[in-house]
């Protein structure tokens, strides 16, 4: 497994671990809602690379919250979950195991919506989750 | 490995193992040496005296590379719990603290003698800082006060030098 398929799957685990929510990866069904959805976002994994070997990677995600949102006060209500979530996401004490170390995850923007639907409404959040590995991993 | 394809060796295949023990000289009879980590420079270097004579026989006039001196520049991240780091964060306004240097061939030989060679250095550090947001770097000079590298081995297991006899 590559270590962001495994960071990917702990963290889809860890998600899961704080809602009640269905937390599906990498897809949004249209019935069932409200749902979450966690995605893999594009980037350079690797920060810096030591000469000793090792590096600073980063893992960057991002987090659905897919809803029938048919006011004002629900769509206020679907970014204070996504907001209430994204804290506990950044706290979340994730083992990533014994050549990773977890240096943190950080959110990167506000709960915000990206898309809709007659029938919903999307919104997103996004983070970074920075690790170290380490020396023997060539 | 299939035809055709090579293997280059990467800088991670030579591992450096730097004395902390603070003992006086930088030729401990007991160091303490730790592998050097998080370290985007470790950069060694070397500079040359030259001895430049003027003949008045001939048209090319030679140089010649007489003695040297050997520098190594430091770039590390700080973590938490590394007994390098810690000791480095510990020397930050120290001069020329002595500490020994191993370079090991971290894949060659065993894991028990690994090819290697040590000398004497004096650590330097600049203060510590680092960009806003990021990480606290330790960044340093570490210069040779030995009279060059002694040859031998090194043990990865109990972080033991062993030189070379003869």
């Amino acid at each position: 497994m590559t270590d962001e398929a495994l960071i990917s799957s702990k963290v889809l685990a860890g998600i899961r671990s704080l809602t009640e929510l269905k937390v599906e990866f990498d897809h949004l069904p249209t019935k069932g809602l409200p749902m979450l959805s966690m995605q893999t976002l594009t980037g350079t994994p690797v920060e810096r690379r030591f000469k000793s070997g090792g590096y600073i990677g980063n893992y960057r995600f991002a987090l659905y919250l897919r809803q029938q949102a048919e006011d004002n006060a629900s769509r206020l209500d679907a970014e204070q979950v996504l907001k209430t979530l994204a804290g506990q996401v950044e706290k979340l004490p994730l083992a990533l195991g014994a050549s990773i170390a977890l240096l943190g995850i950080t959110q990167d923007t506000l709960p915000a919506k990206v898309s809709s639907d007659e029938a919903y409404d999307d919104q997103q959040v996004t983070f970074t989750l920075k690790y170290k590995k380490g020396r023997n991993h060539a | 490995m299939p035809d055709g394809t090579v293997t280059p060796i990467y800088t991670y295949d030579i591992q450096y193992y730097i004395d902390i023990s603070d003992t006086a000289g930088g030729a401990s009879p007991t160091p303490n040496f730790a592998n050097v980590t998080e370290d985007t420079a470790f950069d060694p270097s070397r500079e040359y005296s030259t001895y430049s004579p003027s003949y008045k026989d001939r048209e090319v006039q030679p140089e010649y590379d007489t003695s040297s001196k050997y520098g190594i520049a430091m770039d590390v991240d700080i973590f938490e719990n590394q007994a390098f780091q810690e000791w480095l964060v510990a020397h930050e306004d120290d001069k020329n603290v002595p500490t020994s240097i191993v370079r090991v061939w971290a894949k060659k030989g065993t894991e028990q003698a690994r090819p290697a060679k040590m000398a004497a250095f004096g650590l330097t550090m600049d203060p510590l800082d680092g960009p806003a947001g990021e990480f606290l770097k330790g960044k340093g000079k570490l210069k040779m006060t030995s009279n060059g590298w002694t040859a031998g081995t090194f043990n990865e297991t109990t972080k033991v030098f062993t030189a070379t006899e003869g």
